[in-house]
């Protein structure tokens, strides 16, 4: 507890400490509204809308076939523990179809205490944002949340993911699950990149 | 044999009704309930009461009215039962579909992160790096999820 | 109030029973010209048959009116003119059958008790005929329809059967039985039948 707070006194350092207490446990929501993006999907060539909440998850975990397929296997790892899993992603056929205002009302959730910017990869030049940011418990091993948000001229990926995800499990998917590595994909290229 | 049933068939011959039957039927016709409308989906049902009423007599009739009853009801339960199941599956295999989905988009996308922050590190645009919080000294920053997970965070600007 | 009959009393010909086609749709619709001409054309039908089941005009009347007030009520219910003909037979049993056991006029006996006409025919049609009809009257009620359908409609044992909702072999065994008795009774009474 933090020094000034020794001096209060009285009976209205009760409810201080209370609010002070309750505070962090208030704002720790590591789900994120991202409602204000579905204006976007009529604009969009391509739109990969996901919203999972805790009981469809256990709903889906009944039928993947942990035994007989690795990606399975995989996924139930993930998800296992989760209490949400939600994506918002636009492929557009030509630049400047959302705007800064867009991802900015998405950032702006994650500004509070409660989340932490682990990356931000900006260039201005090509237009392109990159943030992933994690929300931890109390004891700052826990994860609580997950979000990522990709911006890039003519996409938009938001995603957020919410209970105890490992993000280098979720990560090292790279290769599995059909999805390409896009790392040496783009060191064979000559570190181009598109 | 022959004379005997001649006896018989003129004995028993129809005989006319009384004068003014007819005209006695249709008074009391009309003071009688209007016929029964009954919908046509409903008449094969009547046709089938009125076979089991012919054949058994009204109690068996209803005896069997009730157990087809039962039957169909059996029926539409194991049928209702069966789309249930057959529908439940179908949404769990959905749901499955988006999970693996969502896990999908989010993995590209992480490594698309790792992929640009190893690209800006590395000098592929000679970006100015800004490393807060990290304990590692510059030469052993590869600015990758691990690290950041380890109480530092990576900040590049590109 | 037991009258006799006969069928030329009324100056009235016996129809034949066939029904024109589109009567039974026109009846259906609602129109009473229809109605009425089915009544018409089956009305003997029906009294006869309620006449020599309950041997008593006035209750067959009432059998009569009351089977085809139900047709009225029940017409969309016939399918076709056969299925009329079949349906009123079949309404017009079951109500003379309820009536007699109502009424308990004419008390159900075995075949060898059936009586004997208490004036011996003599000479005339008329007179056999009443007699015929007397000892038919006189069967126990289902025998006694059995041999009404059978000569009256000249039915088969199976439409017997249908109309009367019971087996045919049961039809076959309880009319035999039932013209076996009536047979020796003629004989006793008009003299040798069986040529």
């Amino acid at each position: 507890m933090k020094p000034h707070c020794k001096k209060l006194e009285g009976l209205w350092s009760i409810p201080v400490l209370i609010g002070f207490g309750l505070a962090p446990a208030w704002a720790q929501n590591p789900k994120l509204d991202l409602n204000q993006l579905e204006k976007l999907a009529s604009k969009a060539d391509e739109v990969v809308d996901v919203t999972l909440d805790g009981s469809t998850l256990k709903f889906a975990e009944k039928f993947m076939e942990a035994d007989k397929d690795e990606d399975d296997a995989e996924a139930l790892n993930i998800i296992k523990n989760l209490t949400g899993i939600y994506v918002k992603s636009f492929e557009f056929d030509k630049p400047d179809q959302y705007s800064e205002a867009d991802v900015e009302a998405i950032r702006a959730q994650l500004r509070n205490s409660s989340w932490n910017r682990m990356v931000n990869v900006t260039s201005h030049r090509n237009k392109e944002l990159d943030e992933v940011y994690l929300m931890t418990g109390p004891d700052s091993k826990t994860n609580l949340g997950l979000a990522v948000i990709v911006a890039e001229p003519k996409e938009l990926t938001v995603v957020n993911i919410v209970g105890p995800i490992d993000v280098d499990h979720l990560s090292a998917l790279s290769g599995e699950m059909g999805v390409p590595d896009f790392e040496h994909k783009h060191e064979k290229s000559g570190g181009k990149h598109d | 044999m022959r004379l005997f049933d001649d006896e018989l068939r003129r004995a028993l011959r129809r005989l006319d009704a009384p004068p003014g039957f007819t005209n006695r039927v249709m008074a009391r016709v009309e003071q009688a309930p209007a016929m029964k409308a009954t919908s046509v989906w409903l008449r094969p049902v009547q046709a089938l009461w009125n076979w089991a009423e012919a054949w058994t007599g009204r109690r068996a009739a209803l005896g069997l009215a009730a157990t087809a009853a039962i039957l169909v009801l059996a029926v539409s339960f194991a049928v209702w039962r069966q789309h249930r199941l057959h529908e439940e599956q179908r949404q769990g295999e959905l749901a499955r579909a988006q999970v693996m989905q969502a896990l999908r988009v989010t993995s590209v996308k992480l490594q698309r992160v790792r992929s640009r922050v190893r690209q800006a590190t590395q000098g592929g645009d000679r970006a100015p790096h800004r490393d807060k919080g990290s304990r590692t000294n510059r030469s052993d920053q590869r600015g990758d999820l691990a690290r950041a997970r380890q109480g530092g965070f990576v900040e590049l600007e590109i | 109030m037991n009258e006799e009959l006969r069928g030329e009393d009324w100056g009235c010909g016996v129809s034949n029973g066939t029904l024109e086609g589109g009567v039974l749709e026109l009846a259906r619709t609602g129109d009473s010209f229809g109605f009425e001409r089915i009544v018409r054309e089956y009305q003997s039908m029906v009294f006869s048959l309620a006449y020599y089941f309950l041997h008593d005009a006035g209750r067959a009347e009432e059998i009569a009116q009351e089977t085809f007030l139900r047709l009225y009520q029940n017409l969309d219910r016939i399918e076709s003119p056969a299925h009329l003909v079949q349906w009123l037979r079949k309404v017009t049993w079951r109500c003379a059958i309820d009536d007699s056991r109502k009424n308990s006029h004419q008390h159900s006996v075995s075949f060898d008790e059936a009586p004997e006409p208490a004036v011996e025919p003599k000479g005339g049609d008329l007179l056999a005929e009443r007699s015929v009809r007397a000892m038919v009257a006189s069967l126990p009620p289902r025998p006694r329809m059995m041999v009404i359908l059978r000569y009256q409609e000249e039915l088969e044992l199976a439409e017997i059967a249908e109309v009367m909702g019971i087996p045919v072999n049961t039809v076959k065994s309880s009319l035999n039985r039932a013209l076996g008795v009536l047979r020796s009774k003629l004989t006793r009474v008009l003299g040798d039948v069986t040529a």
